[in-house]
Protein backbone atom coordinates (compact mmCIF):
# COMPACT_ATOMS: atom_id res chain seq x y z
CA UNK A 1 0.00 0.00 0.00
CA UNK A 2 1.04 3.36 -0.41
CA UNK A 3 -0.55 6.69 -0.54
CA UNK A 4 -1.02 7.39 2.84
CA UNK A 5 -1.51 10.92 2.96
CA UNK A 6 -5.23 10.29 2.07
CA UNK A 7 -5.60 7.45 4.56
CA UNK A 8 -7.61 10.04 7.07
CA UNK A 9 -9.17 7.98 9.61
CA UNK A 10 -5.23 5.90 10.25
CA UNK A 11 -6.85 2.57 9.63
CA UNK A 12 -4.99 1.46 6.47
CA UNK A 13 -1.65 3.20 8.36
CA UNK A 14 -2.01 1.52 10.92
CA UNK A 15 -2.40 -1.98 9.28
CA UNK A 16 0.68 -0.85 7.48
CA UNK A 17 2.47 -0.58 10.53
CA UNK A 18 1.28 -3.95 11.95
CA UNK A 19 2.85 -5.70 8.42
CA UNK A 20 6.06 -4.06 9.32
CA UNK A 21 6.06 -5.33 12.89
CA UNK A 22 5.30 -8.60 12.33
CA UNK A 23 3.61 -9.01 9.05
CA UNK A 24 2.86 -13.00 10.25
CA UNK A 25 0.75 -12.16 13.02
CA UNK A 26 -3.11 -13.30 12.50
CA UNK A 27 -5.06 -10.25 11.03
CA UNK A 28 -8.54 -12.36 10.25
CA UNK A 29 -9.93 -15.12 11.13
CA UNK A 30 -12.41 -17.14 9.62
CA UNK A 31 -14.16 -20.42 9.94
CA UNK A 32 -11.56 -22.23 7.21
CA UNK A 33 -8.75 -19.97 7.39
CA UNK A 34 -6.46 -17.41 9.06
CA UNK A 35 -5.42 -14.16 7.39
CA UNK A 36 -1.95 -12.30 8.37
CA UNK A 37 -1.16 -8.85 8.13
CA UNK A 38 1.19 -9.00 5.02
CA UNK A 39 -1.75 -11.01 3.22
CA UNK A 40 -4.12 -8.46 3.73
CA UNK A 41 -2.11 -5.85 3.15
CA UNK A 42 -1.65 -7.41 -0.45
CA UNK A 43 -5.22 -8.33 -0.91
CA UNK A 44 -5.34 -4.51 -0.28
CA UNK A 45 -3.16 -3.63 -2.81
CA UNK A 46 -4.75 -5.83 -5.71
CA UNK A 47 -7.66 -4.53 -5.19
CA UNK A 48 -6.68 -0.97 -4.48
CA UNK A 49 -4.68 -1.26 -8.25
CA UNK A 50 -8.55 -2.95 -9.48
CA UNK A 51 -10.57 0.01 -7.54
CA UNK A 52 -7.76 2.37 -9.47
CA UNK A 53 -8.07 0.62 -12.71
CA UNK A 54 -12.04 0.82 -12.80
CA UNK A 55 -12.20 4.52 -12.18
CA UNK A 56 -12.82 5.05 -8.95
CA UNK A 57 -11.26 7.82 -7.11
CA UNK A 58 -12.06 10.05 -3.99
CA UNK A 59 -14.60 11.97 -6.03
CA UNK A 60 -16.57 8.92 -7.43
CA UNK A 61 -17.04 7.41 -4.10
CA UNK A 62 -17.74 3.46 -3.87
CA UNK A 63 -20.29 0.87 -1.83
CA UNK A 64 -19.49 -1.71 -0.93
CA UNK A 65 -21.82 -5.21 -0.77
CA UNK A 66 -20.81 -5.67 2.84
CA UNK A 67 -20.76 -9.52 3.06
CA UNK A 68 -18.37 -10.79 6.13
CA UNK A 69 -15.68 -11.67 3.75
CA UNK A 70 -12.14 -11.31 4.02
CA UNK A 71 -12.64 -9.62 0.00
CA UNK A 72 -14.74 -7.28 1.44
CA UNK A 73 -12.15 -6.01 4.30
CA UNK A 74 -9.85 -6.08 1.81
CA UNK A 75 -11.64 -3.80 -0.61
CA UNK A 76 -12.51 -1.36 2.31
CA UNK A 77 -8.86 -1.30 4.04
CA UNK A 78 -7.99 -0.11 -0.25
CA UNK A 79 -10.54 2.47 -0.79
CA UNK A 80 -9.48 4.03 3.00
CA UNK A 81 -6.23 3.95 1.83
CA UNK A 82 -6.93 5.74 -1.52
CA UNK A 83 -9.19 8.13 0.68
CA UNK A 84 -12.41 6.80 -1.11
CA UNK A 85 -15.54 7.74 0.72
CA UNK A 86 -17.15 4.13 1.07
CA UNK A 87 -20.99 2.97 1.73
CA UNK A 88 -20.90 -0.32 3.90
CA UNK A 89 -24.21 -1.66 2.37
CA UNK A 90 -26.06 -4.35 3.97
CA UNK A 91 -26.67 -7.51 1.42
CA UNK A 92 -29.53 -8.24 2.78
CA UNK A 93 -31.41 -4.87 1.95
CA UNK A 94 -34.42 -5.45 -0.69
CA UNK A 95 -33.56 -4.40 -4.28
CA UNK A 96 -35.71 -1.13 -4.57
CA UNK A 97 -33.92 0.26 -0.51
CA UNK A 98 -30.57 -1.06 -1.61
CA UNK A 99 -31.07 1.28 -5.22
CA UNK A 100 -32.80 4.16 -2.70
CA UNK A 101 -29.53 4.02 -0.68
CA UNK A 102 -27.34 3.84 -3.16
CA UNK A 103 -28.69 7.05 -4.99
CA UNK A 104 -28.59 8.58 -1.25
CA UNK A 105 -24.88 8.00 -0.96
CA UNK A 106 -24.43 9.34 -4.56
CA UNK A 107 -21.25 6.39 -4.60
CA UNK A 108 -20.30 6.26 -8.26
CA UNK A 109 -19.82 2.43 -7.95
CA UNK A 110 -20.49 -0.43 -6.46
CA UNK A 111 -18.60 -3.32 -5.09
CA UNK A 112 -19.81 -6.55 -5.30
CA UNK A 113 -17.07 -8.98 -4.56
CA UNK A 114 -19.16 -11.91 -4.87
CA UNK A 115 -20.71 -11.14 -8.02
CA UNK A 116 -19.71 -11.78 -11.98
CA UNK A 117 -18.47 -8.17 -11.91
CA UNK A 118 -16.85 -7.16 -8.76
CA UNK A 119 -16.78 -3.54 -9.67
CA UNK A 120 -19.39 -1.81 -11.26
CA UNK A 121 -20.44 1.53 -12.72
CA UNK A 122 -23.66 3.39 -10.90
CA UNK A 123 -25.74 5.38 -13.31
CA UNK A 124 -26.99 8.66 -11.73
CA UNK A 125 -24.39 8.83 -9.64
CA UNK A 126 -23.75 12.55 -7.72
CA UNK A 127 -20.81 11.81 -5.99
CA UNK A 128 -20.62 11.51 -2.31
CA UNK A 129 -19.86 14.15 0.32
CA UNK A 130 -16.53 14.51 1.65
CA UNK A 131 -16.73 11.63 4.63
CA UNK A 132 -14.77 8.56 5.65
CA UNK A 133 -17.66 5.95 5.45
CA UNK A 134 -21.02 5.75 5.17
CA UNK A 135 -23.30 3.20 6.99
CA UNK A 136 -27.29 3.36 6.99
CA UNK A 137 -28.98 3.43 9.98
CA UNK A 138 -30.51 0.08 10.95
CA UNK A 139 -33.90 1.38 10.67
CA UNK A 140 -36.81 -0.88 8.94
CA UNK A 141 -35.16 0.98 5.84
CA UNK A 142 -38.67 2.14 3.79
CA UNK A 143 -36.17 5.31 3.69
CA UNK A 144 -32.98 4.39 4.61
CA UNK A 145 -30.85 6.86 6.36
CA UNK A 146 -27.24 7.29 4.98
CA UNK A 147 -25.00 8.25 7.83
CA UNK A 148 -21.52 9.87 6.98
CA UNK A 149 -18.51 9.78 9.16
CA UNK A 150 -15.77 11.94 8.62
CA UNK A 151 -12.35 10.86 8.99
CA UNK A 152 -11.67 12.51 12.23
CA UNK A 153 -14.38 10.85 13.88
CA UNK A 154 -13.70 7.53 12.71
CA UNK A 155 -9.71 8.12 13.66
CA UNK A 156 -11.31 8.88 17.24
CA UNK A 157 -12.89 6.14 17.84
CA UNK A 158 -10.67 3.76 16.89
CA UNK A 159 -8.32 5.54 19.17
CA UNK A 160 -10.65 5.42 22.12
CA UNK A 161 -11.90 1.55 21.48
CA UNK A 162 -8.17 0.59 21.84
CA UNK A 163 -7.76 2.43 24.72
CA UNK A 164 -10.77 1.84 26.26
CA UNK A 165 -11.12 -2.04 25.10
CA UNK A 166 -7.42 -2.83 25.32
CA UNK A 167 -7.00 -3.67 21.92
CA UNK A 168 -3.53 -4.75 20.72
CA UNK A 169 -1.28 -7.35 18.77
CA UNK A 170 -1.90 -10.83 19.54
CA UNK A 171 -5.73 -10.19 20.51
CA UNK A 172 -8.71 -11.06 19.18
CA UNK A 173 -11.90 -9.58 19.06
CA UNK A 174 -14.76 -11.25 17.87
CA UNK A 175 -16.92 -9.88 15.56
CA UNK A 176 -20.60 -11.17 15.55
CA UNK A 177 -22.62 -8.56 13.92
CA UNK A 178 -22.54 -8.28 10.20
CA UNK A 179 -20.08 -5.69 8.62
CA UNK A 180 -22.15 -2.85 7.62
CA UNK A 181 -23.66 -2.21 11.82
CA UNK A 182 -21.52 0.29 13.26
CA UNK A 183 -20.45 -2.33 15.86
CA UNK A 184 -18.11 -3.73 13.40
CA UNK A 185 -16.15 -0.36 13.80
CA UNK A 186 -14.62 -1.95 16.88
CA UNK A 187 -14.50 -5.47 16.50
CA UNK A 188 -13.04 -5.19 13.01
CA UNK A 189 -11.72 -1.71 12.33
CA UNK A 190 -10.19 -0.61 15.78
CA UNK A 191 -8.98 -4.00 16.34
CA UNK A 192 -7.22 -4.07 13.01
CA UNK A 193 -5.93 -0.79 13.52
CA UNK A 194 -5.14 -1.73 17.33
CA UNK A 195 -2.75 -4.52 15.22
CA UNK A 196 -5.21 -7.30 16.78
CA UNK A 197 -7.22 -10.08 14.91
CA UNK A 198 -10.64 -9.68 14.22
CA UNK A 199 -12.55 -13.42 14.20
CA UNK A 200 -15.41 -13.17 12.04
CA UNK A 201 -18.63 -14.97 12.65
CA UNK A 202 -21.03 -15.19 9.60
CA UNK A 203 -24.63 -14.69 9.98
CA UNK A 204 -25.70 -18.70 10.05
CA UNK A 205 -23.00 -19.42 12.41
CA UNK A 206 -23.73 -16.20 15.07
CA UNK A 207 -26.99 -17.83 16.50
CA UNK A 208 -25.24 -21.19 16.67
CA UNK A 209 -24.55 -20.63 20.61
CA UNK A 210 -22.13 -23.86 20.70
CA UNK A 211 -19.81 -22.41 17.57
CA UNK A 212 -19.59 -19.04 19.03
CA UNK A 213 -18.22 -20.50 22.19
CA UNK A 214 -16.05 -22.88 20.36
CA UNK A 215 -14.43 -20.16 18.28
CA UNK A 216 -14.11 -17.82 21.64
CA UNK A 217 -12.63 -20.14 23.57
CA UNK A 218 -10.29 -21.43 20.30
CA UNK A 219 -9.36 -18.45 19.44
CA UNK A 220 -8.24 -17.18 22.95
CA UNK A 221 -10.84 -14.04 22.70
CA UNK A 222 -10.26 -10.85 24.44
CA UNK A 223 -13.39 -8.78 23.64
CA UNK A 224 -16.83 -9.75 23.04
CA UNK A 225 -19.74 -7.44 21.72
CA UNK A 226 -22.93 -8.46 21.21
CA UNK A 227 -26.57 -7.74 21.36
CA UNK A 228 -28.49 -10.02 23.64
CA UNK A 229 -30.29 -12.30 21.53
CA UNK A 230 -26.61 -13.71 21.09
CA UNK A 231 -25.94 -14.11 24.81
CA UNK A 232 -28.79 -15.76 25.07
CA UNK A 233 -27.51 -18.44 22.19
CA UNK A 234 -24.41 -18.86 24.12
CA UNK A 235 -26.26 -19.04 27.49
CA UNK A 236 -28.06 -22.08 26.09
CA UNK A 237 -24.84 -23.90 24.86
CA UNK A 238 -22.55 -22.96 27.57
CA UNK A 239 -20.51 -25.89 28.90
CA UNK A 240 -18.29 -23.83 31.35
CA UNK A 241 -16.62 -20.51 32.22
CA UNK A 242 -14.35 -19.41 29.49
CA UNK A 243 -11.59 -17.07 31.06
CA UNK A 244 -9.92 -15.66 28.04
CA UNK A 245 -12.80 -13.16 27.35
CA UNK A 246 -11.38 -9.77 29.46
CA UNK A 247 -14.63 -7.06 28.13
CA UNK A 248 -17.96 -8.12 27.59
CA UNK A 249 -19.78 -5.53 26.11
CA UNK A 250 -23.66 -5.49 25.51
CA UNK A 251 -25.29 -3.22 23.31
CA UNK A 252 -28.32 -2.68 21.37
CA UNK A 253 -31.38 -3.47 23.59
CA UNK A 254 -32.22 -4.39 27.21
CA UNK A 255 -30.44 -7.32 28.48
CA UNK A 256 -33.11 -9.91 31.12
CA UNK A 257 -31.72 -10.90 34.35
CA UNK A 258 -30.83 -14.47 33.38
CA UNK A 259 -29.01 -13.68 30.64
CA UNK A 260 -27.24 -11.07 32.52
CA UNK A 261 -26.66 -13.50 35.15
CA UNK A 262 -25.70 -16.03 32.60
CA UNK A 263 -23.30 -13.69 30.94
CA UNK A 264 -21.24 -13.70 34.06
CA UNK A 265 -20.89 -17.24 34.48
CA UNK A 266 -19.24 -17.90 31.78
CA UNK A 267 -17.35 -14.74 31.35
CA UNK A 268 -16.40 -14.64 35.10
CA UNK A 269 -13.28 -12.79 34.81
CA UNK A 270 -14.14 -10.07 32.15
CA UNK A 271 -15.37 -6.50 32.45
CA UNK A 272 -18.98 -6.44 31.35
CA UNK A 273 -20.14 -3.13 30.03
CA UNK A 274 -23.45 -2.05 29.09
CA UNK A 275 -22.87 0.32 25.90
CA UNK A 276 -25.42 2.88 24.88
CA UNK A 277 -25.09 4.86 21.26
CA UNK A 278 -26.77 5.15 18.31
CA UNK A 279 -25.48 5.04 14.51
CA UNK A 280 -25.60 8.43 14.06
CA UNK A 281 -22.99 8.75 17.12
CA UNK A 282 -21.73 5.57 17.65
CA UNK A 283 -21.28 5.18 21.85
CA UNK A 284 -22.21 7.90 23.75
CA UNK A 285 -22.50 6.47 27.33
CA UNK A 286 -20.89 3.37 29.17
CA UNK A 287 -21.59 1.59 32.33
CA UNK A 288 -19.05 -0.88 33.35
CA UNK A 289 -19.18 -3.89 36.38
CA UNK A 290 -16.28 -5.69 37.64
CA UNK A 291 -16.24 -9.36 38.34
CA UNK A 292 -16.28 -8.17 41.75
CA UNK A 293 -19.09 -6.20 42.11
CA UNK A 294 -22.28 -7.38 43.53
CA UNK A 295 -25.38 -8.99 41.40
CA UNK A 296 -26.05 -5.99 39.15
CA UNK A 297 -29.62 -5.94 38.44
CA UNK A 298 -31.79 -5.41 35.61
CA UNK A 299 -32.44 -3.05 33.77
CA UNK A 300 -28.73 -1.93 33.67
CA UNK A 301 -28.01 1.87 34.26
CA UNK A 302 -26.82 3.29 30.78
CA UNK A 303 -24.12 4.65 32.55
CA UNK A 304 -22.46 8.28 32.48
CA UNK A 305 -21.17 9.76 29.11
CA UNK A 306 -17.82 8.72 27.57
CA UNK A 307 -15.34 11.61 27.77
CA UNK A 308 -15.69 14.35 25.46
CA UNK A 309 -19.21 13.12 25.03
CA UNK A 310 -22.01 15.99 25.96
CA UNK A 311 -25.04 14.90 27.02
CA UNK A 312 -28.12 17.08 27.22
CA UNK A 313 -31.97 15.91 28.48
CA UNK A 314 -34.71 17.83 26.95
CA UNK A 315 -38.27 17.84 28.56
CA UNK A 316 -41.72 18.00 26.44
CA UNK A 317 -41.64 21.70 25.49
CA UNK A 318 -38.15 21.67 24.69
CA UNK A 319 -36.61 22.85 27.88
CA UNK A 320 -33.19 21.18 29.28
CA UNK A 321 -33.42 19.42 32.15
CA UNK A 322 -30.88 20.42 35.08
CA UNK A 323 -29.51 17.60 37.48
CA UNK A 324 -31.59 14.82 38.02
CA UNK A 325 -34.88 13.95 35.60
CA UNK A 326 -36.34 12.97 32.90
CA UNK A 327 -36.29 13.85 29.29
CA UNK A 328 -35.13 13.46 25.55
CA UNK A 329 -31.41 12.69 24.93
CA UNK A 330 -29.86 15.39 22.50
CA UNK A 331 -26.25 14.36 22.33
CA UNK A 332 -23.03 15.29 21.27
CA UNK A 333 -19.65 12.54 20.77
CA UNK A 334 -16.15 13.38 19.57
CA UNK A 335 -17.30 9.82 17.00
CA UNK A 336 -20.64 11.69 16.00
CA UNK A 337 -21.25 11.68 12.01
CA UNK A 338 -21.34 14.24 10.19
CA UNK A 339 -24.89 13.83 9.53
CA UNK A 340 -27.17 12.37 7.09
CA UNK A 341 -26.85 12.26 3.34
CA UNK A 342 -30.42 13.69 2.95
CA UNK A 343 -30.17 17.56 3.55
CA UNK A 344 -33.95 17.19 4.97
CA UNK A 345 -33.73 13.94 7.28
CA UNK A 346 -30.46 15.69 8.27
CA UNK A 347 -32.24 18.94 9.41
CA UNK A 348 -35.17 17.55 11.41
CA UNK A 349 -32.47 15.11 13.67
CA UNK A 350 -29.47 17.20 13.58
CA UNK A 351 -29.18 20.84 15.38
CA UNK A 352 -26.34 23.38 15.75
CA UNK A 353 -26.76 24.60 19.09
CA UNK A 354 -27.03 28.71 18.81
CA UNK A 355 -24.63 29.10 22.08
CA UNK A 356 -21.29 26.92 21.19
CA UNK A 357 -22.23 26.24 17.36
CA UNK A 358 -22.07 22.89 18.30
CA UNK A 359 -23.81 20.20 15.75
CA UNK A 360 -26.31 17.81 18.67
CA UNK A 361 -27.82 14.43 17.58
CA UNK A 362 -31.43 14.90 18.79
CA UNK A 363 -32.38 10.98 19.70
CA UNK A 364 -35.90 9.12 20.35
CA UNK A 365 -34.93 8.24 23.67
CA UNK A 366 -36.37 9.33 26.64
CA UNK A 367 -33.44 8.97 29.65
CA UNK A 368 -33.79 9.45 33.18
CA UNK A 369 -30.78 11.03 35.20
CA UNK A 370 -30.00 10.26 38.54
CA UNK A 371 -29.25 12.65 41.68
CA UNK A 372 -25.54 11.31 40.64
CA UNK A 373 -25.85 11.88 37.64
CA UNK A 374 -25.71 8.10 36.34
CA UNK A 375 -28.72 7.67 33.46
CA UNK A 376 -30.98 5.01 32.57
CA UNK A 377 -32.86 4.33 29.68
CA UNK A 378 -36.56 4.84 29.96
CA UNK A 379 -37.87 4.19 26.46
CA UNK A 380 -38.64 5.80 23.25
CA UNK A 381 -40.53 8.93 22.35
CA UNK A 382 -41.88 6.84 18.46
CA UNK A 383 -43.20 3.95 18.00
CA UNK A 384 -39.92 2.06 17.06
CA UNK A 385 -38.74 -1.04 18.91
CA UNK A 386 -35.77 -3.27 18.60
CA UNK A 387 -36.23 -7.10 16.68
CA UNK A 388 -32.93 -8.76 16.93
CA UNK A 389 -31.20 -5.50 17.25
CA UNK A 390 -32.52 -3.90 14.61
CA UNK A 391 -34.39 -0.86 14.96
CA UNK A 392 -38.02 -0.95 13.61
CA UNK A 393 -40.58 1.48 12.82
CA UNK A 394 -43.95 0.37 13.59
CA UNK A 395 -45.70 3.12 11.97
CA UNK A 396 -43.73 2.62 8.46
CA UNK A 397 -44.69 -0.84 9.05
CA UNK A 398 -47.77 0.12 8.88
CA UNK A 399 -47.77 2.34 6.34
CA UNK A 400 -45.84 -0.35 3.62
CA UNK A 401 -49.25 -2.60 4.70
CA UNK A 402 -51.75 -0.26 3.74
CA UNK A 403 -50.22 -0.28 0.53
CA UNK A 404 -51.11 -3.35 -0.55
CA UNK A 405 -53.96 -3.47 -3.08
CA UNK A 406 -55.91 -6.02 -0.16
CA UNK A 407 -55.28 -4.32 2.96
CA UNK A 408 -58.10 -1.04 4.25
CA UNK A 409 -56.09 -0.59 7.80
CA UNK A 410 -52.78 -2.60 9.32
CA UNK A 411 -52.07 -2.12 13.96
CA UNK A 412 -48.60 -3.58 14.50
CA UNK A 413 -48.18 -4.00 18.12
CA UNK A 414 -44.74 -5.58 19.85
CA UNK A 415 -44.52 -7.37 22.75
CA UNK A 416 -41.32 -8.08 24.50
CA UNK A 417 -39.70 -11.95 23.75
CA UNK A 418 -36.85 -13.26 25.53
CA UNK A 419 -35.11 -14.27 22.62
CA UNK A 420 -35.92 -11.31 19.56
CA UNK A 421 -35.91 -8.51 22.22
CA UNK A 422 -39.41 -7.71 20.89
CA UNK A 423 -41.86 -9.68 18.54
CA UNK A 424 -44.31 -8.13 15.77
CA UNK A 425 -47.59 -9.13 15.55
CA UNK A 426 -49.86 -6.89 13.31
CA UNK A 427 -53.80 -7.17 12.98
CA UNK A 428 -54.98 -6.54 9.00
CA UNK A 429 -58.00 -5.46 7.63
CA UNK A 430 -58.37 -6.54 4.21
CA UNK A 431 -61.10 -6.26 1.67
CA UNK A 432 -61.58 -9.92 1.21
CA UNK A 433 -60.28 -12.80 2.59
CA UNK A 434 -58.01 -14.52 -0.25
CA UNK A 435 -56.33 -18.41 -0.34
CA UNK A 436 -52.78 -17.15 -0.11
CA UNK A 437 -53.18 -13.18 1.17
CA UNK A 438 -51.12 -13.96 4.17
CA UNK A 439 -48.16 -15.11 2.40
CA UNK A 440 -48.50 -11.76 -0.52
CA UNK A 441 -48.63 -9.67 2.44
CA UNK A 442 -45.58 -11.59 3.76
CA UNK A 443 -43.52 -11.09 0.72
CA UNK A 444 -45.08 -7.42 0.04
CA UNK A 445 -43.86 -6.53 3.64
CA UNK A 446 -40.09 -8.07 2.88
CA UNK A 447 -40.05 -6.30 -0.42
CA UNK A 448 -39.45 -2.89 1.56
CA UNK A 449 -38.73 -3.74 5.03
CA UNK A 450 -35.37 -5.26 6.74
CA UNK A 451 -36.28 -8.36 7.30
CA UNK A 452 -36.35 -8.21 10.66
CA UNK A 453 -39.04 -5.36 10.63
CA UNK A 454 -41.57 -8.38 9.02
CA UNK A 455 -43.96 -9.38 11.44
CA UNK A 456 -43.86 -12.70 13.03
CA UNK A 457 -47.67 -13.40 12.76
CA UNK A 458 -50.43 -11.51 10.48
CA UNK A 459 -54.03 -11.66 11.71
CA UNK A 460 -56.48 -11.42 9.02
CA UNK A 461 -60.07 -10.55 9.20
CA UNK A 462 -62.52 -8.32 6.65
CA UNK A 463 -63.70 -6.45 9.55
CA UNK A 464 -63.10 -2.40 10.84
CA UNK A 465 -60.76 -2.45 13.04
CA UNK A 466 -61.81 -1.00 16.75
CA UNK A 467 -61.02 2.50 17.60
CA UNK A 468 -60.82 5.21 20.55
CA UNK A 469 -63.34 7.66 21.54
CA UNK A 470 -61.27 9.97 19.52
CA UNK A 471 -60.95 8.04 16.32
CA UNK A 472 -57.66 6.24 16.41
CA UNK A 473 -56.99 2.93 15.97
CA UNK A 474 -57.68 1.00 19.32
CA UNK A 475 -54.60 -0.82 18.45
CA UNK A 476 -53.91 -2.86 21.85
CA UNK A 477 -57.80 -3.70 21.41
CA UNK A 478 -57.45 -4.86 18.24
CA UNK A 479 -54.57 -7.47 19.38
CA UNK A 480 -56.67 -8.56 22.66
CA UNK A 481 -59.79 -9.02 20.14
CA UNK A 482 -57.47 -10.99 18.65
CA UNK A 483 -55.90 -12.56 20.96
CA UNK A 484 -59.56 -14.03 22.81
CA UNK A 485 -60.96 -15.05 19.75
CA UNK A 486 -57.92 -17.52 19.25
CA UNK A 487 -58.19 -18.53 22.83
CA UNK A 488 -62.33 -19.15 22.10
CA UNK A 489 -61.12 -21.53 18.97
CA UNK A 490 -58.30 -23.29 20.73
CA UNK B 1 -49.56 -36.63 6.08
CA UNK B 2 -46.99 -36.58 3.43
CA UNK B 3 -43.46 -34.34 4.02
CA UNK B 4 -44.74 -31.59 2.60
CA UNK B 5 -48.25 -31.25 3.97
CA UNK B 6 -46.40 -31.42 7.61
CA UNK B 7 -44.09 -28.71 6.56
CA UNK B 8 -46.59 -26.29 5.20
CA UNK B 9 -48.83 -26.87 8.45
CA UNK B 10 -45.85 -26.37 10.33
CA UNK B 11 -44.63 -23.36 8.81
CA UNK B 12 -47.68 -21.95 8.30
CA UNK B 13 -48.27 -22.57 12.11
CA UNK B 14 -44.92 -21.02 13.75
CA UNK B 15 -44.06 -18.83 10.99
CA UNK B 16 -46.94 -17.19 9.52
CA UNK B 17 -48.75 -17.35 12.61
CA UNK B 18 -51.84 -18.53 10.27
CA UNK B 19 -52.34 -22.45 10.71
CA UNK B 20 -54.32 -23.71 7.19
CA UNK B 21 -52.19 -21.18 5.07
CA UNK B 22 -51.60 -22.59 1.83
CA UNK B 23 -47.51 -21.79 0.75
CA UNK B 24 -46.52 -22.30 -2.91
CA UNK B 25 -43.67 -25.43 -2.18
CA UNK B 26 -41.39 -22.92 -4.48
CA UNK B 27 -42.08 -19.91 -2.25
CA UNK B 28 -38.46 -18.85 -1.63
CA UNK B 29 -38.72 -19.33 2.38
CA UNK B 30 -35.67 -17.08 3.28
CA UNK B 31 -36.04 -13.90 0.61
CA UNK B 32 -39.46 -13.56 2.28
CA UNK B 33 -38.36 -13.03 5.29
CA UNK B 34 -40.57 -15.86 6.29
CA UNK B 35 -37.40 -17.79 7.98
CA UNK B 36 -34.60 -16.04 9.03
CA UNK B 37 -31.34 -17.82 10.98
CA UNK B 38 -33.09 -17.95 14.30
CA UNK B 39 -36.24 -19.79 12.54
CA UNK B 40 -33.49 -21.78 10.75
CA UNK B 41 -32.62 -23.31 13.99
CA UNK B 42 -36.17 -23.66 15.26
CA UNK B 43 -36.91 -25.79 12.22
CA UNK B 44 -33.68 -27.93 12.46
CA UNK B 45 -34.88 -28.92 15.93
CA UNK B 46 -38.03 -29.77 14.63
CA UNK B 47 -37.06 -31.32 11.76
CA UNK B 48 -34.81 -33.33 13.90
CA UNK B 49 -37.32 -34.34 16.36
CA UNK B 50 -40.57 -34.84 13.91
CA UNK B 51 -38.76 -36.91 11.29
CA UNK B 52 -35.64 -38.80 13.75
CA UNK B 53 -33.27 -37.08 11.43
CA UNK B 54 -29.07 -36.29 12.68
CA UNK B 55 -28.69 -32.58 11.04
CA UNK B 56 -25.02 -31.70 11.36
CA UNK B 57 -23.41 -28.08 10.93
CA UNK B 58 -22.57 -28.90 7.31
CA UNK B 59 -25.62 -29.30 6.38
CA UNK B 60 -26.88 -25.88 7.21
CA UNK B 61 -26.48 -24.69 3.97
CA UNK B 62 -29.44 -21.70 3.48
CA UNK B 63 -30.12 -23.75 0.10
CA UNK B 64 -31.56 -26.71 2.18
CA UNK B 65 -34.04 -23.99 3.73
CA UNK B 66 -34.74 -21.92 1.12
CA UNK B 67 -38.50 -23.43 0.68
CA UNK B 68 -40.64 -26.39 1.42
CA UNK B 69 -39.92 -28.26 -1.52
CA UNK B 70 -36.18 -27.93 -0.53
CA UNK B 71 -36.41 -28.76 2.58
CA UNK B 72 -38.38 -32.10 2.04
CA UNK B 73 -36.04 -33.24 -0.43
CA UNK B 74 -33.25 -32.12 2.76
CA UNK B 75 -35.50 -34.53 5.29
CA UNK B 76 -36.05 -37.02 3.55
CA UNK B 77 -32.25 -37.41 2.23
CA UNK B 78 -31.26 -36.55 6.02
CA UNK B 79 -33.04 -39.27 7.72
CA UNK B 80 -35.38 -41.97 8.30
CA UNK B 81 -39.33 -39.93 7.10
CA UNK B 82 -42.35 -40.57 9.06
CA UNK B 83 -45.36 -40.46 7.99
CA UNK B 84 -48.12 -38.90 10.31
CA UNK B 85 -51.77 -40.84 9.55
Amino acid sequence: MSTAALDGTGLARAIRQSIERDGCSTALVTSDKEVGFAELGRLADGIGEQLTAAGVTPETGLAVLAEKSVPVIGTVLAAAELGIPTLLLSPLLPGATRRQALQESGCGFLADVSGPDPITRVESASGPSNCALMLTTSGSSGTPKVVRLGAAAVARFLRWGRTTFDLGPDRASLSLAPLNFDLSLLDVWATLAAGGSSVLIGEQTALRGAEVLHQIARHRVRLVQAVPLFFHQMLEAAAGPLDCVEHVIVTGDRITQETLDGVRLIFPKALLHNVYGATETNDSFLHTITPTDPRPQVPLPIGRPIDGVTALLVDDDGRPVDGAGTGRLVVRTPFQADGYSDGDLHAASFITRADSGAMFFVTSDRIRRDTDGLCHYEGRCDRKVKVRGVLIDLDELEVVLCRHEAVREAAALATPDPVSGQRISVVVSVTELTPGLGVALRLHCSGSLHRAGVPGAFHLGTGPLPRTTTGKIDRRRAHREVADTERKIA
Amino acid sequence: MTVIEQLEKYVAQEFLGQPGEAIPTDLDLLNSAILDSLGMLKMIAWIETTFDAVISDQDLDPENFRSIGSIAEFVERAGSVRTVA
